[in-house]
């Protein structure tokens, strides 16, 4: 027992093992092998108390998995805030916090050395002005007290700005806070309006919910602010989920100029331009650590500008196989559709359709012409049509040889259409 | 200004709680403790909340002589917005469905209570690149006006009359008592999982898509008998899961096991050729989706089962061989 706190100082590393816990889901003890297994203990015991309820336990042949499993559609709040709710702090801390806003609850203002007396005398806790003084700052950049100045005296007041006083300003807020609460980014924030007024999500459900994008709110902002203020970032890029230690990474810097998101993947990047190879990439939000602001960027209104003019031929997020002109050759996937009885097909073509055009070139024919950057993209939506695919041109060879193969490796896969052995 | 800072942690908030009463018991503490806090919050809160000899305790409660107790100070803890949530209400006020659930004056005013207020982010900081282009419209008034009444309609359990255009251009009427409303962002869509009722009787779950209801009229009749969500979506789960195994090539693994987070799953890694099976459990109306994403992954993902899907999943292969004469 001695030793183990369930609270943490650190969001990275716990960040990690949640993010391992939720989207892989097979691992072992033995794999967790950044850190000692006594760190591995450890955070997966405050996972256990945080998430106890979304805990699974499987014996495997590899020995014990525990893996968090959520069904993301169909819960009212997004379990992962929890780690966000878990920070440490000290007995003095909470103290402070709770008599200092128990004194400025009158409503007046008052200075450092009557808060600290009145500490004393009204709650017989003894703390050095230094101490007060630190609190009232930090409060004062929380926005929970207001710092004046009153001739060289610095004097504090709390903050006006109650949740009561923007409650009874408009009766649907708690709905709308219900909603955009499980809304990411930072849903975590609304949700901590909600359990400050004792309220819950019990109506709104979100479908396609990657509840696991809250572990990335911290980084986020980082960039965000980068962004406002028009700077480039500094930070570590890991290739792959499974490789995040310090050895594998290496460092990279871009302008930051917008955060790319696909709503059916589930993947994230930073999109941003980058110096030392003059072109815009994309970096996933949840691959890169480290993330600090460095030095403003005089060019960055032109760089957006020119990311912007891009944009119409990015089928996802990449700027693969742009040649210098901006020109590619545009893939033209022909399909197979019965106008009549499949209607809903073209439906779904127009709404999931970008960077193209559908035209029809025949009874029941139609060409898709998707004019981008990186052909092989689209590959995956392509598949998507499986059955109705008649030809697939332009583009480039590697793309048209992947589909054909792919559709000959299938093939195969189900050659033997009902009877698998299922592990 | 992070959200992860003490101020907004299970500890300060229970504190906050049990100093906002006059007066209690050591159970309820630990009550409180008990459903407020983690899993393991009672074994180290209640000793910092109850007063100890030794004064290790933070000095919130003294006992009185009937050993009740009562909190050292004199107000209710006061719940003041912080900076970093007046940023996200500003940020919040500026997409456009919250007009779903403010009238355009209240969103006017909220922006002018929050003054010089910075929203936290911005919608144009962001970009979809994959979301579907025919979103509902949420700056229509007669949209926003059958939200708002399909919202109340869940509170009280009304049941509504609903005229509804369906997928296949029918019109449709019909009686149903709306249950939940569930957003999209892949859709960019509200659907209302409701219970059709036929008389007075249950005829079943139905999905209706908000953007699709003409009009909404409040029968004045209520459900009585109220059926709990999680009944409710039971009955409309797959019965086996989807078993679909995952080939380690092109880092489908990674790719597979990202995208299908949000569904409930089980998995399991052969270490020798590093290939992972699936379970997925699905909800039965999604199937023709699921199948469809599935196929996305070409043949680094083959569909093991039930039976049934990979026999959609192989008619559509055999089908797509024949077009393309392989």
């Amino acid at each position: 027992m001695s030793g183990f706190s369930e609270l943490i100082k650190n969001f990275d590393k716990t960040r990690d093992h949640i993010r391992d816990f939720f989207i892989y889901g097979f691992k072992v003890r033995s794999d967790f092998s950044r850190k000692s297994s006594r760190t591995y203990d450890d955070e997966r015991r405050r996972v256990e108390s945080w998430l106890g309820d979304h805990i699974r336990y499987d014996n495997t042949q590899r020995g014990r998995q525990i893996s968090l499993t959520v069904d993301s559609g169909h819960i009212a709040e997004d379990p992962l805030y929890q780690a966000y709710y878990a920070k440490s702090f000290t007995d003095n801390d909470i103290r402070l916090h709770f008599l200092l806003l128990d004194l400025l609850a009158d409503g007046k203002t008052h200075t450092l050395r009557e808060l600290t007396d009145r500490l004393d005398t009204d709650y017989a806790v003894l703390f050095e002005e230094q101490t007060v003084r630190g609190k009232l700052r930090e409060y004062t950049g929380e926005g929970l007290v207001v710092t004046e100045k009153h001739g060289k005296t610095a004097c504090y007041r709390l903050s006006a700005d109650t949740v009561d006083s923007f409650w009874e300003m408009c009766a649907g807020l708690t709905d709308a806070v219900r909603f955009f609460s499980e809304v990411q980014p930072f849903g975590v924030v609304g949700n901590s309006i909600l359990k400050c007024i004792g309220a819950q999500n019990d109506v709104f459900l979100q479908k396609h919910h990657y509840i696991v994008h809250t572990l990335e709110d911290e980084t986020l902002s980082v960039v965000l602010h980068a962004m406002e203020e028009k700077r480039y970032l500094t930070f570590r890029v890991f290739s792959s989920r499974s490789a995040l230690t310090d050895a594998s990474g290496h460092d990279a810097r871009c302008v930051p100029l917008q955060i790319f998101i696909s709503v059916q993947t589930g993947r994230r990047y930073l999109a941003g331009y980058v110096p030392e190879y003059q072109q815009f990439s994309a970096f996933r939000l949840d691959f890169i650590r480290e993330v600090r602001q460095a030095e403003t960027c005089s060019d960055y209104d032109r760089l957006a500008e020119q990311l912007h003019r891009d944009l119409p031929k990015l089928f996802g997020v990449s700027f693969g196989m742009r040649d210098p002109a901006g020109a590619v050759e545009p893939l033209r996937v022909t399909l197979r559709i019965r106008e009549k009885e499949e209607a809903y097909v073209l439906e779904r073509i127009r709404r999931e359709m970008r960077s193209g055009t559908v035209e029809r070139i025949g009874q029941d024919t139609f060409l898709l012409k998707l004019d981008i950057f990186d052909p092989k993209e689209a590959l995956p939506w392509i598949r998507t049509f499986t059955g109705r695919v008649l030809s697939v041109e332009g583009g480039c060879l590697s793309v048209r040889n992947q589909f054909y193969e792919d559709v000959l490796r299938m093939q195969a896969l189900y050659k033997e259409s009902d009877h698998v052995d299922i592990p | 200004m992070s959200i992860f800072h003490e101020i907004y942690g299970v500890y300060y908030r229970i504190a906050g709680k049990l100093l906002g009463r006059e007066r209690l018991t050591e159970q309820e503490i630990r009550e409180t403790v008990q459903k407020e806090g983690f899993r393991d919050s009672v074994l180290f809160l209640p000793q910092k909340l109850l007063p100890q000899k030794d004064g290790s305790d933070w000095g919130f409660f003294r006992r009185t002589k009937d050993d009740a107790l009562v909190p050292v100070t004199k107000h209710k803890p006061p719940q003041i917005l912080t900076g970093l949530q007046k940023r996200w209400l500003r940020a919040v006020l500026d997409d456009p469905r919250i007009l779903l659930f403010l009238t355009e004056a209240e969103r006017l005013a909220l922006l002018g209570r929050l003054g010089e207020t910075k929203p936290l982010f911005q919608q144009s900081q962001f970009r979809y690149t994959d979301q579907f282009s025919d979103g509902d419209p949420y700056e229509d008034k007669s949209y926003q006006q059958i939200f708002r009444q399909i919202l109340t309609a869940i509170r009280k359990q009304s049941v509504l009359a609903v005229s509804y255009r369906s997928g296949r251009k029918n019109q449709l009427y019909l009686h149903c008592v709306p249950l939940k409303l569930e957003y999209s962002e892949k859709n960019d869509k509200f659907r209302v999982y409701c219970i059709e009722l036929r008389g007075k009787r249950s005829a079943g779950a139905i999905l209706l898509n908000l953007g699709r209801i003409r009009s909404v009229r409040d029968t004045g009749e209520q459900r009585e008998k109220r059926l709990s969500a999680e009944t409710y979506f039971q009955k409309l789960r797959c019965k086996e899961p989807a078993v679909v195994k995952v080939f380690p090539e092109r880092n489908a693994v990674e790719r597979f096991l990202m995208e299908f987070a949000p569904y409930e799953k089980r998995t399991e890694r052969n270490i020798e050729n590093g290939c992972c099976t699936v379970q997925l459990w699905y909800d039965r109306q999604d199937e023709t989706e699921l199948l469809i994403r599935l196929l996305g992954f070409g043949p680094v993902l083959e569909i093991l089962g039930p039976p049934e899907l990979r026999r959609k999943a192989a008619e559509r292969v055999q089908m797509q061989c024949r077009l393309l004469q392989l």
